[in-house]
């Protein structure tokens, strides 16, 4: 089923908006200067982050990165003990779904989009670039572009749910 | 988030003690499974699985204030797993077993805070052949005056009825017991322990067995394990100062008379035990 990729940015906003703070958060914490966030809008991106030349390519690919890591645990937090009363105790009530809600939009935006792989792409070309990060970075590109492709078919819906309602099933299975 | 963190701890450990709960039911450690469930309760008060698969659980350990409280909690609720509502509807519908009929309860009304007559159940049962708490009264009546050989027979009955039917495969144990078939006393056990590998009565009854056949270390072992899995059970604290003594444990034999000495109930079952330990009674073949 096709729908318009706007609609799907609108009703997971929560997402979109803990993805663009995840940016600013790694350029934060390696004191890359910020110039302007837009943590929502219609179009594409979404929200986008710009932020001066950053000089180590290791930080680079964080910042490039780093919604996966933020949003997937911020995801999970929220969701985990929701998912709980909903799947395990068949006793969930609004505030669960909400919570169930809010995860699953936030987890299914860690994926990078392709302008943060673009970002990646054109930091691995320079010639100074070591190649411990070029061994890192391409696989990582690939791995962005193919979850990009995946998206058409409801990867990143799918990896949303696994996070915030397969992965509280799946530990509780494990630690018992 | 905030919210969330909050309820973390408590949903987690809930989940965590259902799940381990789910798990004991699928070995039939129905003691083990109750006890998990009653940790989550405390947490998730009116989840539909924990009520659900506490039914379950308090049924298999004959704990039917549980049952009927928790069935009472999940009434008006939807429940998903169809296979689960299917049990449940057989705990309901079997549990009507282990408690006086209507009509039962009429003829049981004149005797209020008096013994009813064995008459009173037959004339009974000559009108209603298949009640089984009316059949089950009858037979603890008749153990009750040692007359265990009608005792059996109308066990027999009764397993006929239902062959999983509790208090009759743990009357059984011990009427085979006092009639000196300690085999067939066993085999009931294990009946009984098939059905609940944490079936206590059962347990202990075993171990009596066990012990009135000689075989006192196995039977000490048996009466401990029960002893592990309920420290305040009247009848296995008994069994237990039996074990002790034909083990001569003295020491412990004594400690578990005084512990059940704090217990009225415990009375009546530590008199049979220390009339063994006095010789009043002779207990091993």
């Amino acid at each position: 089923m096709f729908i318009p990729g706007f609609l799907i940015t609108l009703a997971t906003f929560p997402g979109v908006i803990v993805h663009e703070l995840a940016h600013q958060f790694f350029c934060r914490l390696f004191n890359v200067p910020v110039f302007k966030v837009v943590y929502i809008k219609t179009g594409n991106p979404a929200g986008y982050v710009l932020h001066e030349t950053v000089s180590n390519k290791w930080h680079s690919m964080l910042i490039s990165i780093g919604p996966f890591f933020v949003n997937t645990i911020i995801g999970a937090l929220i969701a985990f003990p929701a998912a709980l009363p909903v799947f395990k105790f068949d006793n969930g009530n609004v505030a669960d779904y909400l919570l169930i809600y809010l995860g699953v939009s936030i987890a299914m935006h860690a994926f990078p989009s392709t302008g943060d792989g673009k970002a990646i792409w054109n930091d691995l070309k320079h010639s100074e670039t070591s190649v411990f990060v070029k061994i890192l970075g391409y696989p990582i590109i690939g791995l962005i572009y193919l979850g990009s492709l995946g998206s058409f078919f409801w990867l990143d819906v799918a990896y949303g749910i696994a996070i915030a309602v397969g992965f509280p099933n799946l530990l509780i299975s494990l630690a018992t | 988030m905030l919210i969330s963190i909050i309820w973390l701890p408590g949903n987690l450990k809930a989940a965590l003690a259902l799940a381990r709960g789910e798990k004991a039911e699928l070995s039939r450690n129905y003691i083990t499974e109750q006890n998990e469930l009653e940790k989550a309760k405390k947490s998730v008060p009116q989840s539909v699985d924990i009520l659900s698969h506490l039914v379950i659980a308090g049924f298999n350990n004959g704990d039917f204030k549980t049952v009927l409280s928790s069935l009472n909690d999940l009434e008006n609720r939807t429940i998903d797993d169809s296979a689960l509502v299917s049990k449940l509807n057989d705990i309901a519908a079997r549990t009507k077993d282990y408690f006086p009929s209507d009509s039962l309860t009429k003829v049981l009304d004149v005797y209020k805070n008096k013994s009813v007559p064995d008459t009173v159940y037959q004339r009974y049962l000559r009108k209603s052949p298949m009640d089984v708490f009316a059949l089950i009264s009858l037979a603890s009546a008749y153990a009750g005056e040692e007359k265990y050989k009608s005792c059996d027979s109308i066990l027999s009955t009764i397993l006929v009825i239902d062959h999983a039917y509790a208090p009759a495969l743990n009357l059984k144990t011990m009427v085979k017991r006092e009639l000196n078939d300690p085999d067939s006393s066993i085999y009931y056990c294990d009946q009984t322990l098939e059905i609940n590998h944490q079936a206590l009565y059962a347990l202990s009854s075993k171990s009596r067995t066990l012990l009135k056949t000689g075989k006192n270390q196995e039977g000490l072992k048996l009466a401990e394990e029960c002893y592990d899995l309920d420290k305040s059970m009247s009848y296995n604290l008994a069994t237990l100062a039996i074990a002790y003594h034909l083990n001569k444990d003295y020491k412990h034999r004594d400690a578990i008379i005084a512990v059940a000495a704090k217990d009225s109930d415990s009375e009546s079952y530590m008199k049979y035990a220390k009339d063994i330990i006095s010789n009043k009674v002779k207990f091993q073949n």
